[in-house]
């Protein structure tokens, strides 16, 4: 089991009321998700 | 990132039924670098707005609402999508699974997945969830989209879990329902709160010492594909 996330983690105690869209950096989940594409795709060995 | 979300991981790596040390070499492959490059922010930014719009993703017929939008948006990309449907305090949940089917090895099965409903204080009316864990959500199905084009030897599952905010209950009834002799799952990648952080950060790669290989092998994938990553390993992370 892997879990891929930030670093840092989000502040437990902020509040999450103002989890929105507009405090998000996707230039940060895009490479979340290029890594996890590559990784599944190598691990499940692509044909 | 909360307890909580990192609890819900530990009952998949309960059932991780090989120890793979995977120490071959990796070497870069072409087609993969054709995947990386297809992955679309604009399409991460669509799904955490579409995700948000619900408000919340906290009371039962929202989740409901929100599982029915996963099922039809991953279904597009990959037919074999089904609700995994399961009973809790008496009313039934839905988790969503999209099946690209192995050819070699149909039976050995490797997990994306995440969690898609969302808690905060004001949970029944407001919840936004955007990086938690809309952010997740968002990723599996770009993975979802980009990879539903190929072949591989191994079956892979992507899975979105309800409920994991009040004590991983789709993930624990997902575990529940599988017969280990038909599914022998292999490794799990969580993808949770993905989308907080300066554009400097790392991506941590969080598991338990017995599961090192995995992170070991992503960590070897983020270095051959120049994606900064930091290896976190935890006894009780979890």
């Amino acid at each position: 089991m892997l879990i891929i996330e930030e670093f840092p983690p989000t502040n437990p105690n902020k509040d999450t009321t103002k989890d929105t869209i507009d405090t998000l950096n996707f230039i940060l989940a895009k490479q979340a998700t290029k890594l996890t594409a590559a990784a599944i795709a190598s691990l499940a060995g692509i044909k | 990132m909360n307890c909580s979300i990192r609890i819900l991981t530990v009952l998949l790596m309960l059932i991780i039924s090989v120890s793979c040390s995977f120490r071959q070499k990796i070497e870069k492959n072409k087609t993969i670098e054709d995947i990386i490059h297809s992955i679309s922010s604009e399409n991460l930014k669509t799904t955490v707005l579409e995700l948000q719009n619900f408000n919340t993703r906290y009371p039962y017929e929202k989740q409901l609402k929100v599982a029915d939008y996963l099922y039809n948006r991953i279904k597009a990309y990959i037919p074999d999508t089904q609700f995994h449907i399961y009973e809790y305090w008496g009313v039934y949940w839905k988790n969503v699974i999209a099946t690209i089917p192995g050819l070699d090895y149909p039976n050995k099965v490797y997990i994306v997945c995440a969690h898609f409903d969302s808690k905060s204080e004001k949970r029944l009316v407001y919840a936004p969830g955007a990086d938690d864990n809309a952010s997740g959500c968002a990723a599996v199905l770009e993975v979802a989209r980009v990879l539903s084009s190929y072949h591989f030897k191994h079956t892979i599952k992507f899975i979105f879990f309800s409920r994991e905010e009040n004590g991983q209950n789709g993930s624990r009834a997902y575990i529940r329902s599988i017969n280990p002799n038909e599914e022998k799952i292999i490794g799990v990648i969580n993808i949770d709160m993905i989308a907080f952080g300066s554009d400097k950060e790392d991506i941590d790669l969080v598991t338990r010492p017995k599961h090192r290989w995995i992170v070991n092998y992503v960590n070897q994938i983020g270095k051959l594909y120049n994606i900064p990553t930091k290896k976190v390993i935890k006894k009780h992370c979890f």
